[in-house]
């Protein structure tokens, strides 16, 4: 009989100590911390990649070097229809990725962008 | 012995009176065959004797990229449109031969297979995958009939009559581009697919020498329909005194885009290409001294029309404007302010033919904004997606 309630007290005493050791590493990693941050954490650098391809857009069509763009050979559809003799049409694909300080995340944005431009010689200056 | 001679010459004699009977009885077959031959090279002859030679642009060969096989990539052929034996024919050539790699020369009609008129207007090239190769060509016989061919490397695919615009009075003398149009939801009938080609052409009449502009709107759904007709088309030469009033009535407006197109008379012989800018096309005119013989060469009278290209209504307070003379290219001038003008420009000076030019606008049928040079180069953003690697 005291010797089955010696037994008794050692399992619980040796649950116990499991039990603050794997408490105290949980603690010193952050786990749950980190768990439950980790969605939002990949949202909040989505959104960073996202800004990143958007501002490079609107640089990109500021400075474009001709080798970069496809002439496509013609506009697509519009209301404000232009002769295909007047307006060229030319096709630019831009890719911009972004990885994570620590490594972890990695995000690539792709851009389909027109670009309308008069023909050369179409358009004469009023000087 | 001299009677048998005598018989003899009597049979020979009777063999070729037989002969000469059996030959008769054939003549009024060969009659009507030789007849019926005469009737088709004069029909030919006529139907190209009411042109004159003016009316036709020179027929230059025109090159093409055409899809080739998957590992030699794009293949260059040259398009000619000619005539043989007075019907018109297509003719593709590549670049290393002189022999035409592939002829088209029998035309599907309503009724059955058969020779179309001359081409006077040049085929319009069409890319309809945009995947920025040639797969289809529109070409236009001066009678007036429309058909939509499919080509490849080696040659024609199938061909389909899209529209018979034959009337006794119009020839078909000149195309101006097929444009792809997209109608904005708010404008767009019921019904109707928002985006279409629509092929532009240049009518002239035989009896008068005026020209009209015709509009089509090329059938693009499948199975196909019945070629479009000249009565399908909606006649715009006149603007009511309401619509030069009040615009144009959203019913109206809904008529003429269901319609399958719309022609309007010019009172004048078309000078040069007309040309879309921002949805009006600009067309330059002479308005005297033509007739159906003698072409407008030396025309003392110039105007230029402008129209909407869906509804060929009013964009400006008029459709036509008096030029001083008609002698230079229509071309596009940018202002100081960055809006446009539109000039006839020659080698020793520059006409101005319209200040401020309107681009038109989706808020209403007849609803226009201005158009401003300065926004070109101007940029689309077609699409944005995200590479996906791995699963998330």
């Amino acid at each position: 009989m005291r010797q089955s309630g010696m037994a008794l007290i050692s399992a619980l005493i040796f649950l116990l100590i499991m039990l603050l050791i794997v408490s105290a590493n949980l603690f010193i990693s952050q786990m749950s911390i980190k768990s439950a941050q980790s969605a939002q954490r990949q949202l909040l650098f989505e959104q960073q990649a996202l800004a990143l391809h958007l501002n490079s857009v609107t640089d990109t069509t500021d400075d474009i070097s001709e080798t970069d763009l496809t002439v496509v050979s013609r506009c697509p559809a519009s209301y404000a229809v232009w002769s295909d003799t007047l307006v060229q049409c030319d096709l630019l694909t831009l890719a911009t990725s972004l990885l994570s300080d620590d490594s972890r995340f990695a995000t690539s944005y792709s851009s389909m962008l027109l670009r309308q431009k008069i023909v050369d010689g179409e358009v004469l200056s009023a000087d | 012995m001299q009677t048998n001679r005598a018989s003899a010459q009597f049979k020979t004699s009777r063999k070729t009176a037989v002969q000469i009977q059996q030959w008769l009885k054939l003549a009024p077959l060969l009659a009507i065959v030789l007849l019926s031959l005469l009737a088709t090279v004069v029909f030919c002859f006529s139907a190209l004797a009411t042109t004159a030679t003016c009316w036709r642009a020179p027929a230059e060969p025109r090159m093409l990229e055409i899809k080739g096989s998957s590992s030699s990539g794009p293949v260059q052929r040259f398009l000619h449109h000619n005539e043989h034996d007075g019907a018109g024919q297509l003719q593709l050539y590549s670049a290393d031969s002189p022999l035409a790699l592939a002829s088209l020369y029998r035309w599907p009609l309503p009724d059955s297979t058969g020779v179309a008129a001359a081409f006077y207007a040049r085929p319009e090239p069409l890319d309809s995958d945009y995947d920025g190769l040639i797969d289809q060509l529109i070409s236009t016989d001066i009678a007036g009939r429309i058909w939509l061919t499919q080509v490849n490397a080696a040659g024609f695919g199938p061909t389909r009559l899209l529209a018979d615009l034959t009337q006794p009075d119009w020839r078909f003398i000149a195309s101006a581009g097929v444009i792809d149009v997209s109608l904005p939801l708010l404008l767009r009938p019921e019904g109707l697919a928002g985006r279409h080609h629509k092929l532009l052409l240049i009518a002239r009449n035989i009896a008068t020498g005026e020209d009209a502009l015709f509009t089509v709107r090329l059938p693009t759904h499948v199975p196909v329909s019945d070629p479009i007709e000249f009565d399908a088309l909606f006649d715009r030469t006149v603007l009511t005194e309401i619509e030069r009033e009040e615009g144009l009535s959203r019913e109206q407006w809904r008529n003429i885009v269901n319609s399958a197109g719309w022609w309007a008379r010019l009172s004048g012989q078309v000078t040069q290409p007309p040309k879309v800018v921002a949805g009006v096309i600009y067309s330059a005119v002479a308005t005297s001294d033509f007739s159906a013989e003698t072409c407008a060469d030396q025309s003392a009278e110039h105007d230029i029309v402008a129209m909407q290209l869906h509804s060929a209504g009013l964009v400006y307070s008029q459709r036509r404007f008096r030029l001083l003379n008609g002698e230079g290219q229509l071309k596009l001038q940018r202002q100081s302010d960055g809006t446009a003008a539109l000039v006839l420009d020659n080698t020793d000076e520059q006409q101005r033919v319209l200040e401020d030019l309107q681009v038109i606008s989706s808020a209403c049928p007849d609803c226009t904004e201005q158009l401003k040079l300065d926004e070109f180069p101007r940029w689309l953003k077609l699409a944005t997606y995200r590479h996906e690697t791995g699963a998330h």
